[in-house]
């Protein structure tokens, strides 16, 4: 099969000529995440057409699936041209890690249910049955799951269902971003430390034991009674800024024993700055545990945000968090156990698969690196 | 005789790659008191070679293939009963490594190590052992053994801690020792420290001796025979004088040409061009073909035996060479391949 | 101090000449007592408590496409030597002049330009390359840093050019550390030091974790880029047959001095201290008629760590001379010429070495 036709099946239908060639789990994953997308194009298409007008994160969603579209179509022809290229060239480091990732079936899995899970959390706004915090007569409280509603409802009469999609954007985006905040602090200050030692690693490493000694439940309850809001932003900050410290430790070790290593002393020994010699060779060489850090540590803190949801100090209602859901359903266990029960399914399954996924990566990238 | 009497050993490791044929028909002999010295380069299978004899092989991956035979004093020891073969280990068999630094528990003292395998395998009581472990230690050379006995591995010197091996080695009076290139990680002087105590051991003790390395000079100084292995297999037998002077392989004569002897400034050298293949793909027919600057179409059709140089078993090569009807035949040679 | 003009020494040149060889043209490198000590840390405090005097008091010259070798056994000093003098290690005394320019009156600009001139090659194949980095981009980053080629399609030229000079090929370029072998690894490594047009080069141990056929390749790879570029070469290693086919002068290290240092030949031939009688004797030699028979000089001990050394001479306690007597153990012996063109450390004379 030529290229040319290969890249006008494609077209047609992404993932087909990955398909097509034995490469199941690409192309599956390409395929089904478009059919996917397609499917609620076409079946929510008001929702969609009025999404461009009208809230953000509405807008936010009709641009995914427009984005998911466009974007398996181009990565399933960019892929195809790929491939004669992927022949010649050399076999980095992340290539090895990526095949040996694959080959375990369980991190495999969580992948594919993270995959998911935030793919449907950026479209819920098209897709949700209900809106969240439409609270319905008093004929629809705690209805037991059912054709209607899926889930059953609470005891305001709204979807769980739709709650627990919506409650998931919540938990994921704060988890990415916190998350993100804090790999990017700790391996940029753990690096400056490992490599440049003296005064700014003592500095450094103090700042970190202050910041470690905090209890850091102890410490959110505090700051959001100080600013007396509870806004995302705030949260997403506030656990950001308190977990990079084990980030910086992680990447300091690392570097310490990078700096002894003899390409480091080589780039020194060829006049390249300490700032070149950071970034673009110390750096990339200690992504692999920070990689690990990073996604052991989204489940943490979706754990970690749920509790806060529970204790009532997360976002204000009616917007929905899995923790804020499982607190609410407390009181009715015993005959609306629904409330409570599908909320936390959805935290342990998700943070399961942040685990399993960074359980994989560890194995995958280690050995790698003594190839 | 022959003390140990190998025959068609075949080790084989599992690996993602495929199956890695380490050692791949390895057949040899070491009499009474005798040295016979395994020389090689990495990837030859010299080292797994020792490590099947006694056994060492992790189980998966690797595995010693059926029909291989090891026999010690005419015993099995592919069959014997893992008790049997915990008895031999250490006691008739002892085996020495390369990096004395790793090769010593470094939580336990020196004295202790020796002390636990004189008590495991001679029944001794602690002060006999330590009376003898002291006594070990004079042996092999170490000054003022008795407060040495207590000292800690990260204590002492690489060539400290080889001594120290040698002496937990020779404690039970084995009448094998196999010493996996033991002074490669040593400075020269003390190399030659160490090769003179093994020689001494050995003479004392009338101990044979199996060494393994992949330096030439080394077998000059030590060995009474000499196999040499490339690609799982051994290319050529010989005592070591006639190896040196008289290499009859292709891949030993480019070992003696490929080095600079001291004084040989003016020569230039003539290293081996291309790399040791992988063993999880050895080339059809003879393994060495693809950098031999002899080699024709015969060595690619099959694979040579071992064959005997000047009529005798005991010296021998793998070579198409050396069989005269296969020489005659031969056309144009092949000139290898890639530097590496 | 002119700049830049050569500098023609002589061998009649001064009291503590540095046996200058054959060559006969401009001084490259001038090392003079050169010193490194590292603190040892002890004590509640962490206070420096001693000192690791691992290069003490070491100087010679290097005339341009010359090579000398650096011979000795671990704890001696000559990778620390090699180090200091790049300034990868900054030296604790002692002046280093390069093409007649004191490195300690640098600014950023000369350094750059001397980190230009004066390149190295490690001895790990293994630890010496990025493994994060194709091969290609790792030498086009260099030519990039240090503008040696413009554009992206000169830049892509000169990697070719660099990777054929080491006996690779273009190919390799888009490749991974991990998927060449030592050998490999070792020329591209030698690539490296190439890619800023050194004048020197500082080879460390270059080709002793190689396989044994691996190593001549490159040794000879090393040579003829010497002639083809007019390289200078310290050349630092424990394999005294490979250093004595390398080099045209070879000094011994011991406890962080040079205790002799001649014509590699002479050398080997006659050496006059009975450390270097001892290594050469050591030696595993290759002639079995020869090999099990020899008398060899035996140093008792092991090398002693250069934390504390002796007031007299550092060789004392393990010197098998006949006529070592208690000058030895007082006087630092200075190393000065005792034939023309060979300098020794040792105040008696040389012993003689029975079937070396």
């Amino acid at each position: 099969m030529t290229d040319r036709s290969r890249l006008a099946l494609s077209a047609l239908l992404p993932g087909l000529p990955q398909l097509v060639v034995g490469r199941w789990g690409v192309g599956g994953l390409g395929l089904t995440v478009w059919v996917a997308f397609l499917a609620v194009l076409l079946t929510r298409w008001a929702r969609f057409a009025a999404g461009w007008g009208g809230p953000l994160d509405h807008q936010i969603a009709s641009l995914t699936v427009v984005a998911g579209l466009l974007g398996t179509w181009g990565w399933s022809m960019f892929d195809v041209s790929r491939q004669a290229e992927l022949e010649r060239s050399g076999i980095s480091q992340w290539r090895l890690a990526a095949e040996a990732f694959k080959k375990n079936r369980i991190a495999v899995i969580g992948a594919v249910v993270i995959v998911w899970v935030y793919l449907i959390a950026l479209v819920t706004p098209l897709i949700a049955p209900y809106d969240p915090a439409m609270q319905g007569p008093l004929m629809g409280r705690l209805v037991a799951p059912s054709g209607e509603f899926l889930l059953g409802t609470d005891h305001l009469s709204r979807d769980v269902f739709s709650r627990m999609m919506y409650g998931a954007r919540i938990s994921l985006s704060i988890g990415f971003v916190a998350v993100g905040i804090s790999v990017t602090i700790g391996t940029l200050l753990g690096a400056m430390a490992g490599y440049l030692g003296g005064w700014i690693d003592a500095v450094v490493m103090r700042f970190v034991d202050m910041v470690i000694s905090f209890p850091r439940l102890v410490l959110l309850i505090a700051i959001v009674a100080l600013f007396d809001t509870q806004s995302i932003f705030l949260i997403m900050a506030v656990l950001g800024f308190t977990q990079w410290p084990g980030t910086a430790r992680i990447v300091r070790g690392e570097v310490l024993s990078l700096r002894e290593q003899e390409f480091v002393e080589a780039t020194r020994a060829l006049g390249f700055s300490r700032r070149r010699i950071i970034l673009r060779h110390v750096i990339p060489n200690v992504l692999a545990p920070v990689i690990v850090t990073a996604t052991l540590g989204i489940g943490n803190v979706i754990v970690l945000e749920a509790g806060l949801s529970f204790l009532g100090l997360g976002l204000q209602p009616p917007t929905p968090s899995w923790g804020s859901m499982v607190a609410d359903g407390r009181n009715f266990l015993l005959n609306a156990w629904w409330i409570s029960t599908f909320p936390g399914l959805a935290i342990v399954l998700t943070v399961v698969a942040f685990n399993l996924v960074g359980d994989g990566l560890r194995d995958a990238l280690d050995p790698r690196l003594r190839a | 005789m022959p003390l140990l009497e190998v025959t068609d050993l075949r080790t084989y490791f599992t690996t993602d790659a495929g199956v890695a044929r380490a050692v791949d028909g390895v057949s040899l002999q070491v009499g009474v008191g005798e040295t016979l010295g395994i020389v090689g380069e990495s990837g030859c299978g010299k080292t797994v070679t020792a490590l099947s004899v006694l056994r060492l092989i992790s189980s998966p991956p690797g595995e010693i293939v059926a029909g291989s035979s090891i026999r010690f004093n005419d015993e099995e020891l592919l069959e014997v009963e893992p008790a049997r073969l915990r008895e031999i280990r250490g006691n008739e068999i002892s085996m020495i490594f390369q990096e004395p630094m790793t090769s010593l528990n470094p939580v336990f003292t020196v004295g202790y190590q020796i002390q636990e395998v004189l008590r495991l395998h001679r029944g001794l009581s602690k002060r006999e052992a330590r009376a003898a472990g002291v006594a070990l230690l004079a042996e092999v050379g170490i000054p003022e053994p008795d407060q040495r006995f207590d000292a800690y591995p990260h204590q002492m010197s690489g060539g400290m801690l080889q001594r120290v091996m040698i002496a937990i080695a020779l404690s039970c009076e084995p009448s094998l020792l196999i010493a996996d290139e033991p002074t490669t990680a040593l400075d020269v002087t003390i190399q030659a420290q160490i090769l003179d105590l093994l020689v001494e051991m050995q003479r004392v003790r009338g101990m044979a001796l199996l060494l393994i390395t992949h330096d030439l000079g080394v077998i000059a100084e030590v060995c009474d025979r000499v196999v040499v292995m490339y690609g799982g297999q051994i290319v050529e037998t010989g005592t070591t004088e006639e190896i040196l002077t008289r290499p009859q392989h292709p891949y030993t004569q480019g070992l003696l040409a490929s080095l600079p002897g001291i004084g040989d400034r003016d020569v230039r050298l003539n290293p081996i061009p291309g790399t040791v293949p992988s063993a999880v793909d050895w080339p059809d027919g003879c393994r060495f073909r693809d950098r031999c600057s002899f080699a024709w179409e015969r060595c690619a059709e099959s694979a040579p035996d071992l064959l005997p140089v000047d009529g005798r078993s005991s010296r021998s090569a793998r070579c198409w060479l050396l069989d005269p009807d296969e020489a005659a035949g031969r056309g144009a040679h092949v000139t290898p391949g890639e530097p590496t | 101090m002119t700049s830049g003009e050569p500098n023609v020494t002589s061998a009649s040149d001064g009291k503590t000449a540095e046996g200058n060889g054959a060559l006969d043209g401009e001084v490259l490198l001038d090392v003079q007592d050169l010193k490194k000590y590292f603190p040892v840390h002890g004590g509640v405090l962490g206070r420096s408590v001693a000192q690791v005097r691992a290069v003490d008091g070491v100087s010679f010259r290097l005339q341009r496409g010359e090579t000398l070798g650096l011979v000795g056994e671990s704890g001696c000093g000559k990778s620390t030597t090699g180090r200091t003098i790049l300034r990868l290690i900054e030296p604790t005394g002692g002046r280093v002049l390069f093409e007649g320019q004191d490195l300690e009156g640098f600014d950023r600009a000369q350094f750059i330009a001397f980190r230009r001139s004066a390149q190295i090659v490690f001895q790990d194949p293994y630890g010496s390359l990025n493994p994060r980095m194709t091969v290609g981009s790792m030498l086009a980053e260099i030519l990039k840093v240090h503008g040696l080629a413009e554009t992206r399609v000169d830049r892509l030229a000169r990697v070719r050019e660099l990777l054929e000079m080491v006996g690779l090929h273009a190919e390799h370029a888009g490749r991974y550390p991990h998927e060449f072998s030592g050998g490999q690894r070792q020329r591209i490594g030698i690539a490296r030091a190439l890619a800023v047009e050194p004048k020197f080069i500082v080879l460390d141990e270059p080709v002793s974790a190689l396989d044994v056929s691996v190593q001549a390749q490159v040794i000879n790879l090393l040579r003829d880029l010497q002639d083809e570029l007019g390289l200078t070469y310290l050349f630092i290693a424990h394999d005294l047959a490979v250093v004595e086919y390398m080099s045209d002068r070879v000094a011994v290290m011991y406890l962080g001095k040079i205790v002799e240092m001649a014509a590699a030949q002479e050398l080997y031939r006659n050496p006059l201290h009975p450390y270097t009688s001892a290594l050469l004797s050591a030696a595993p030699r290759r002639d079995p008629k020869t090999a099990p028979n020899r008398q060899r000089i035996r140093l008792s001990g092991d090398v002693p760590s250069p934390i504390r050394p002796p007031s007299g001479c550092p060789f004392y306690s393990r010197c098998p001379h006949p006529g070592k007597d208690e000058e030895c153990r007082k006087a630092l012996p200075v190393l000065e010429e005792k034939e023309p063109g060979h300098l020794a450390a040792c105040c008696k004379h040389s012993m003689a070495v029975g079937g070396a």
